[in-house]
């Protein structure tokens, strides 16, 4: 409901000059903190060395943030591929 | 689809096949919601979809509510209503019977393989997300300058996100950035 309204008046409004300055201060901060909320995230495979885990994050950077590529094609290989490295990883340390 | 089609279907059809690929969760699939948006359908600019995604940080609630916000700006109240429940609800049925499977089969060992694989796609969706994001809202080296003393402001402090947003609003105001 809130945020219906905010788009609302972000439709009415949007074009007032002081609004869209503010707004573009806002969403600077705002992928500040996604950015924050990423190095957390990516803090355990460090502190792990998880070398593998850290390839295949890049990877996915790579094929999604640089070249653009559609995520459902990205996750179709990007899942199996993940799913097959972390279980031969498991097999072979429990054998 | 085409942009010519019902811009209704086309919100509908577009997060709901998004919301199964949601690896990560809404921050995760910025990067496809860009994509489709702004390069393929042209629902908005680079612009206005940074301002969305301030608005939806903004907001209280979840991280989800940007595909709310960009419903909205393609058809009104009902294009808000539409994506919403598209981006939802497939997800939340797919989650409901992943679950159940994991809890059927919690002997097994597959569970913990799978979240183990999935952890750094996610995070690698959302860097993608970050960067997608600081090109659309950083237009200028001081915007930049917000962007990196926020993300570490909060990442070194536990300081309330909220001010640190308003923080940058009030950079933005006073025409700094």
């Amino acid at each position: 409901m809130i945020v219906t309204v905010l788009a609302a008046l972000y439709a009415r409004y949007g074009e007032i000059d002081a609004l869209r300055r503010i707004l573009v201060g806002v969403s600077c901060a705002a992928v500040g903190l996604l950015i924050s909320a990423l190095f957390r995230m990516m803090m355990p495979l460090i502190k792990r060395r998880d070398l593998i885990g850290l390839v295949i994050l890049a990877a996915v950077f790579v094929a999604i943030g640089l070249l653009r590529l559609p995520l459902p094609a990205v996750l179709l290989v990007a899942i199996p591929l993940s799913i097959a490295i972390a279980y031969f990883i498991r097999r072979r340390a429990t054998s | 689809m085409n942009s010519d089609t019902n811009p209704i279907l086309s919100l509908a059809w577009t997060f709901g096949v998004m919301s199964l690929f949601a690896v990560g969760g809404a921050n995760a699939a910025i990067p496809e919601m860009h994509r489709v948006a702004v390069d393929v359908q042209h629902w908005m600019t680079d612009q206005q979809f940074a301002d969305v995604f301030a608005i939806s940080q903004l907001s209280p609630g979840p991280n989800v509510l940007i595909v709310t916000l960009i419903g909205y700006s393609v058809a009104g109240v009902a294009g808000a209503l539409v994506a919403t429940l598209a981006m939802c609800g497939p997800t939340a049925i797919l989650a409901y019977y992943v679950s159940r499977l994991m809890t059927r089969s919690s002997h097994s060992r597959w569970p913990a393989i799978i979240q183990v694989a999935l952890v750094p796609l996610s995070i690698g969706l959302m860097g993608a997300s970050g960067l997608i994001l600081a090109l659309a809202a950083d237009r200028s080296w001081a915007g930049g300058v917000v962007t990196a003393v926020a993300a570490v402001l909060a990442f070194a402090t536990r300081l309330n996100p909220l001010w640190l947003l308003l923080a940058g609003g009030c950079l933005g105001f006073a025409g700094v950035i």
